[in-house]
């Protein structure tokens, strides 16, 4: 029996060449090759390929003679390589090079600082770090395929737009449902310096903290006879009492909504405040109000959201509690930082 | 008949009437005319025909060595990779060690991104004592993925190993698989200069043209296509984009970026 790829002449019956060990049994041979299913044909080549070089190893550890020099790498624009761009050193770590990981390294380091310490000085640092090295990742790409400083520049000038775009665009997208903010007044459950985050536009509801904004509110009194003003303002975050129709009450230092003490109580500073009851109008929330005004105010200006009344030098605080619902920035659900105070409300 | 009834069909890359009616009529053909008609189909960019033909031929003798290789040369083209790879094992087993055949498993290892694997089997064909042009476009196209510029010098070799039309023809396919236009345009035109009736050559040559932007090139080479073969529907199609075509931000700044 004769081989049919070195020749020999085997002996009958045998299964396998005795020379070259090729098979003899050419007559159960199937030369009908096997074709994939419609259901493989779906998955595109490039991202098949791309799973696959990243399951069997990059391109430089295929062989050290042949490894690839840093100058010599061609720079294809295919799909997967745009989308790869969108992490800096990616696209590197992809095709196996050895710098690409530590582009990746410092762009997930970066990006998990920006994350945590978001609010925060450190995190904006952070953050334009986190630009800066998915810029240069970018530019290690390009830079090795031009050498010519003008194309460079033109290009980093649209990988800068881009990326900004990029990066605008998502904070600006997550911006319009979560906010982190750094808080620099002292309530019950926040310090000053805490970063909290807040849901916008979500509905609140008793017992939650809420942000609000209140504008700007300034109180003209005088001390030792010398006329001085009180102001607050900005964005200050109180826990919601009540809500459009309800009715809130003040009596014997102790808050009550509906005539039911109300679980939520303020701290003792309420104990100067003289009683009143106040119904929640439509179109507002009633928030715990926390040490706001100080004892001696004797009036208003600017323009206030709610104005409290002054009755022989005793204020009455509920009216500042009244907060228009339009001022309503949204429900706190996230303290992050201090780092050991993390704590979801 | 029956056992191709196993193959699939693809809508667009089904069997030309002339070819089917060849083939029912010509069940007393020898090998060597189905091999010759694969050869001839897979010239003018037929793989799906050129390979059923070369499995005709298989049928008849299955120790056509050229015919396995054809065989998985087409499954590649086809894009079916992993089976390329199980299909050129198994000629392997057949005819072990044999350069084409390592080649052929080579190549398919290489488009699945196994580059370690290619590079071993691609170096083992070449060790094999003799070479062919095959052999050299497969390490050219492992040198692409290996993004060394030896690809070049590969590809040369290829031509000066064979003086057939087919082999930058197919080297302009496989520098087209991995993008690269340019380069994948000069071995076109090497291919139309061999054989300007190859009207596949000008269809692949269009091809590169308008991937490297060369629209108006592009454009000519299509119509060529069309000239020489009337019912070149994908050669139309494509001339029907590139003439309907506006000015695009996004092509433009591709143009901008694009490596000369």
């Amino acid at each position: 029996m004769q081989c049919p790829s070195c020749d020999f002449n085997n002996m009958p019956g045998m299964k396998r060449c005795a020379r070259c060990q090729a098979s003899l049994a050419l007559d159960s041979v199937d030369v009908i090759p096997p074709r994939a299913s419609q259901r493989e044909k779906t998955i595109p080549n490039w991202l098949r390929s791309t799973v696959n070089r990243i399951r069997y190893g990059a391109a430089d550890a295929a062989n050290d003679a042949l490894r690839a020099k840093r100058g010599e790498v061609n720079f294809r624009w295919t799909l997967g390589d745009y989308l790869c761009l969108l992490v800096g050193g990616l696209q590197q770590s992809v095709r196996g090079e050895l710098a690409g990981w530590f582009w990746l390294g410092g762009w997930i380091v970066l990006f998990i600082l920006s994350v945590g310490f978001a609010g925060t000085g450190f995190g904006s640092v952070c953050l334009g770090l986190l630009f800066a090295v998915h810029a240069m990742s970018i530019a290690d790409i390009f830079f090795r395929q031009q050498e010519e400083w003008g194309t460079r520049v033109r290009f980093m000038g649209v990988v800068a737009l881009a990326l900004g775009l990029i990066y605008g665009g998502t904070i600006r997208t997550l911006g319009a449902f979560v906010t982190p903010i750094r808080f620099l007044s002292e309530t019950t459950d926040l310090s000053s310096g805490d970063v909290i985050w807040y849901a916008d536009a979500s509905p609140t509801k008793n017992g939650q903290l809420v942000a609000y904004d209140i504008g700007r509110l300034d109180f003209s009194y005088r001390i030792n006879n010398a006329p001085a003003i009180f102001r607050v303002g900005g964005t200050r975050i109180n826990r919601q009492v009540a809500e459009a129709g309800q009715v809130v009450s003040w009596r014997n230092n102790t808050l009550f909504v509906d005539n039911k003490e109300c679980e939520w109580q303020p701290r003792n500073f309420m104990e100067r405040v003289a009683d009143f009851e106040i119904p929640v109008d439509d179109g507002y929330i009633f928030v715990s109000p926390e040490g706001i005004v100080p004892e001696n105010a004797i009036g208003m200006l600017g323009a206030p959201i709610s104005m409290p009344t002054v009755t022989s030098n005793k204020i009455i605080m509920g009216r500042i509690g009244l907060v228009p619902k339009q001022r309503v920035l949204g429900r706190v659900f996230l303290r992050s930082f201090p780092l050991t105070a993390i704590r979801w409300y | 008949m029956t056992r191709f009834g196993k193959l699939e069909f693809d809508d667009g890359d089904s069997l030309d009437p002339e070819n089917q009616q060849e083939m029912s009529l010509s069940a007393q053909e020898t090998e060597t005319h189905w091999l010759k008609m694969a050869d001839s189909n897979r010239r003018e960019g037929k793989h799906e025909n050129a390979l059923r033909f070369y499995s005709r031929a298989l049928e008849i003798d299955k120790t056509i060595m050229s015919a396995w290789v054809g065989q998985v040369q087409m499954l590649i083209l086809l894009g079916e990779y992993p089976q390329a790879s199980t299909w050129s094992k198994k000629a392997l087993e057949l005819f072990p060690n044999h350069a084409d055949l390592l080649a052929a498993q080579a190549q398919a290892e290489c488009r699945r991104g196994d580059l370690k694997q290619s590079n071993h089997l691609i170096d083992g064909a070449m060790k094999v004592r003799g070479e062919s042009a095959y052999q050299w476009q497969v390490r050219g196209e492992l040198m692409i993925a290996l993004k060394q510029r030896t690809d070049r010098h590969c590809f040369d070799k290829a031509q000066v190993t064979s003086s057939d039309s087919l082999v930058p023809l197919e080297s302009a396919l496989i520098y087209l698989h991995h993008h690269e236009y340019a380069k994948g345009a000069q071995r076109a035109s090497m291919a139309v200069e061999k054989s300007p009736e190859l009207y596949f050559a000008w269809y692949v040559l269009g091809q590169c043209q308008e991937g490297a932007g060369l629209d108006d090139a592009a454009i000519r080479s299509y119509k060529q296509c069309c000239n020489l073969c009337q019912n070149h529907e994908q050669a139309k199609q494509r001339l029907n984009v590139l003439e309907s075509r506006g000015w695009n931000p996004i092509r433009s700044l591709g143009k901008l970026f694009r490596r000369s």
